[in-house]
């Protein structure tokens, strides 16, 4: 493309963009700020869009990418999304430093955090077996680390932390023994390269903590218009994780070749990712409450968990308010 | 004519070489380290389709090019009334410097809530490239000799005339200089923006490349990059070199700007005058800092959650209770970073003066510098430290060679181009007593270089910094570096407030000490005669 090809298309796709918001102006906009760059974690959101489901609530939502240096806490509270998915320790700090925030449903039931190894170097499937060894940790994931080692009565000196980031190279060069990850991403990538691989699962060593939690800023909760968007909003993304849910390789397609398209994602590693990601979105309780259901027994079990390791969690920072909400305005609808 | 044309044909064909030396280490390199080589990484464009990385490339493009043409207008406005009203240089160039001595890991949360869409890779490219495009403009507006404006005055024209006639035409080669270095920063800056967040560019191809540890799409981006910034950069140098034909033999130094305005400062012998002065621009540089500080944050709306005044800054360090461990922490985590950024700093300077010195007694070994050079400038950081940690470990190694990497650049130009500078007679007054080219740099050039080693330290030392920076956070995990993602991880934003105030305020500090300490140089030097 030449540039002024490239100038051209940049004002028509602007003029498009003005188009179709004048087609849409009963449509209320609103953002959702993803976790991650738009990979599988976001396959429910896809489908909600492509599929018309949130257009259907009265919905005109924007997906933002999120990446490796975001904190996605502020982009709540400064109001550029309504809604963020992210981890509930992050928001559990986040509003020890004055914000105020609330999670109004939890995407995975159980933690997906794992210390991933090579069966080639040094395989590691509980947590003893990471004594002595080096393990390479993200600092955004250091609180979540050192909680795990307290809840196993592991002596935080007996391990050797390795600052990394999601580049997972240091475990195949062997500079780590360890790799601090994803079940349902950084194993499936290693697998899928070709690499078997041991696992300590959090989830299964104590740390029985919900993840991919929803956040809100308190006051939407609150704030009628805003309050009736979240209703919306959660109905649409409960329908389109049903859909990512039944059929991963649509979330998987959806992924590859329209939302994150000429990022160079593998279909075959995203379609597993999804799959892998099924079993931690589902237990018991989404089963009879529907899925993001946060139990009194999960809640607790969570605020106990972070609270060993030094947060200040409260039950009271959870609230299933809309998604009730949104289950009985869709019965009698 | 026949010899300027067969001296392009020269040069042309010396970059063509050295491009292929690079190639081909590279590819030696390869069968010791677990890298892929250049053809490997040639044949995986291939199979990938090149209209990945075009597209890829084109969206970094989409924010790199914006940022930079506002960084060049936002430059032009500074320097213009600096120049016409000199009272205004100092305190423009003190922001300019703030600028470039922000740490952009630290500020990217803020910008990322501040802007919508594209806005903070934009701002963050903009940011990359401002001061230097400062530094070139206000070069540039000097670069006229007095008694050329005079003459425009001398004949009833006014100042405004005179920049016009003269100082605009003149201004054109420094101006194209920082236009070619800042178009390669401008493309990192938007990397760095797209860590933060993005929907397409190459920043986001690596990080899918990395994380499905598919090492060879990886380099392939790193170099596609690194294409990027080069044809950007070769492409300004091309049109620069057309609109200044005239030019071609005026002597170049974008380093000797800030002299220009040091000597304006410094005049005056009394001791106690230049103290004074000293201690007048610091504290004008110290409030129009903190009043842009309140400012940005009053005009941008930021939520107060992440929002931190001056004031709220200087209340958290010396809070009654927390303050003192506080402080003595920041202070541990600094005395880190300026260790981690001396080590990168001398490795810089050794390097860039041993390669610049050598390249003076073999000519071609110049030319020959130039591929690898670029390269290393224009690759991004971000995505080769990974790739270096595998090559160097976590210790002081890696350490050294990000800091070299960074600083290296600078010292190596301008020194290079002080020598080049040498005044004909001096060399031929040596060479007539026999002396070779050991005696002439050992006896003219490298004495008269050392004004270019302080300018080029001037520029290196916030550069350093940044090295130091990205080191403690992608491998030493220790030090302001790691402390800094760290507060963001915590949201603890009180605490990068402080960090980042911190670490600007002592970048700002090493420059202007690097600037004093040419001033005593250079007296030393010249027996106080300079000026």
């Amino acid at each position: 493309m030449n540039r002024r090809g490239f100038i051209s298309s940049c004002i028509a796709g602007s003029l498009a963009m003005g188009t179709r918001a004048f087609a849409d102006t009963q449509l209320r906009p609103c953002s959702y700020q993803l976790s991650w760059i738009k990979n599988f974690q976001g396959a429910g959101e896809y489908i909600a869009k492509a599929k018309g489901f949130f257009r259907e609530q009265g919905l005109d939502v924007t997906l933002l990418a999120g990446g490796p240096t975001m904190p996605h806490e502020p982009v709540v509270m400064s109001g550029k999304a309504l809604v963020a998915q992210t981890m509930p320790d992050n928001t559990v700090m986040a509003n020890m430093h004055g914000a105020t925030l609330k999670v109004i449903g939890a995407g995975y039931q159980k933690s997906p955090f794992c210390i991933a190894s090579l069966l080639s170097g040094h395989p590691m499937r509980t947590p003893q077996d990471m004594i002595g060894r080096r393990i390479g940790v993200q600092s955004v994931n250091l609180v979540v680390w050192r909680t795990f080692l307290r809840l196993n009565h592991i002596e935080p000196a007996s391990i050797t932390v390795v600052p990394v980031q999601f580049d997972m190279a240091p475990l195949i060069a062997g500079d780590v023994d360890g790799f601090f990850g994803y079940l349902n991403d950084n194993v499936v990538h290693l697998e899928v390269a070709g690499h078997q691989t041991a696992v300590v699962p959090f989830a299964r060593f104590g740390y029985t903590v919900m993840g991919a939690t929803l956040v809100v800023r308190a006051d939407s909760l609150q704030d009628p218009a805003r309050r009736a968007m979240l209703v919306s909003f959660m109905r649409a993304d409960i329908q389109g994780w049903q859909a990512a849910i039944a059929d991963p390789a649509l979330g998987a397609d959806l992924t590859v070749n329209t939302f994150g398209k000429g990022n160079g994602l593998d279909l075959k590693a995203e379609e597993q990712s999804c799959r892998a990601s099924n079993d931690l979105m589902m237990n018991a309780d989404t089963h009879s409450k529907g899925l993001f259901w946060m139990s009194d027994a999960s809640i607790a079990d969570t605020v106990r968990i972070l609270r060993l390791g030094g947060l200040a969690a409260s039950p009271d920072m959870f609230t299933n308010e809309i998604l009730v909400e949104a289950r009985q305005d869709a019965a009698t609808r | 004519m026949t010899m300027r044309r067969y001296g392009n044909l020269r040069s042309v064909l010396a970059w063509g070489g050295s491009f292929g030396v690079v190639l081909l280490l590279w590819q030696c390199a390869t069968l010791v380290v677990a890298l892929p080589g250049p053809f490997a990484i040639m044949r995986r464009i291939g199979t990938d389709g090149p209209a990945l990385y075009w597209n890829a490339g084109l969206a970094t493009l989409r924010c790199a090019l914006p940022g930079w043409a506002g960084a060049t207008v936002a430059a032009a406005l500074c320097a213009l009334p600096a120049t016409m009203w000199p009272v205004l240089a100092s305190g423009l160039f003190q922001l300019g410097v703030m600028s470039y001595c922000l740490p952009s890991l630290a500020i990217g949360p803020v910008l990322m809530i501040v802007l919508d869409g594209d806005g903070p890779r934009i701002m963050l490219a903009a940011l990359a490239s401002f001061f230097t495009m400062l530094v070139g403009t206000m070069t540039g507006l000097r670069a006229c000799s007095p008694s050329q404006t005079v003459l425009v005055t001398a004949f009833g024209g006014t100042a405004l005339q005179a920049l016009f006639r003269v100082r605009l035409r003149a201004a054109l080669p420094a101006w194209f200089a920082a236009l070619r270095i800042s178009a390669s920063a401008s493309v990192l800056g938007a990397m760095v923006g797209e860590f933060l967040g993005a929907e397409h560019g190459l920043g986001v191809l690596l990080i899918n490349a990395q994380q499905s540890l598919d090492l060879s799409r990886t380099c392939a981006v790193t170099l596609v990059s690194a294409a990027f910034a080069g044809v950007l950069y070769a492409g300004v140098g091309i049109v620069g070199y057309a609109c200044t034909r005239w030019a071609r033999d005026m002597p170049l130094d974008l380093a000797r700007d800030s002299e220009a305005l040091r000597a304006g400062w410094t005049a005056g012998p009394e001791r106690m005058r230049v103290l004074l002065h000293g201690a007048g621009r610091l504290a004008g540089a110290t409030v129009l800092a903190l009043g842009a500080w309140w400012l940005v944050l009053r005009m941008s709306g930021v939520t107060p959650y992440v929002g931190r005044s001056p004031y709220d800054v200087l209340l958290y360090l010396t809070d009654g209770a927390e303050g003192p461990s506080r402080i003595s922490a920041i202070a541990g985590e600094l005395g880190i970073t300026l260790q981690d950024m001396a080590v990168g700093l001398v490795g810089g300077i050794v390097a860039g003066l041993v390669l610049a010195v050598f390249s003076q007694l073999w000519p071609p070994l110049h030319r020959l510098l130039a591929g690898p050079v670029f390269i290393m400038q224009a690759i991004p950081l971000i995505a080769t430290t990974p790739l270096l940690i595998l090559l160097f470990g976590r210790g002081e190694a890696i350490v050294v060679t990000v800091g070299t990497i960074v600083t290296f650049f600078p010292v190596f130009v301008t020194v290079s181009q002080s020598f080049a500078q040498t005044p004909r007679t001096a060399l031929d007054l040596i060479s007539a007593n026999g002396g070779g080219r050991v005696d002439a740099l050992r006896k003219v050039q490298v004495p008269a270089a050392l004004p270019s080693i302080f300018a080029a330290l001037r520029i290196a030392a916030p550069l350093a910094m940044t090295g130091a920076l990205i080191a403690e956070w992608l491998a030493t995990g220790r030090g302001m570096g790691y402390m800094l993602l760290n507060a963001v991880s915590m949201s603890d934003y009180d605490g990068l407030w402080a960090r980042v105030t911190v670490t600007t305020t002592v970048s700002m500090i090493l420059y202007g000490l690097v600037g004093l300490g040419e001033v005593v140089a250079m007296r030393a030097l010249t027996g106080g005669r300079a000026r």
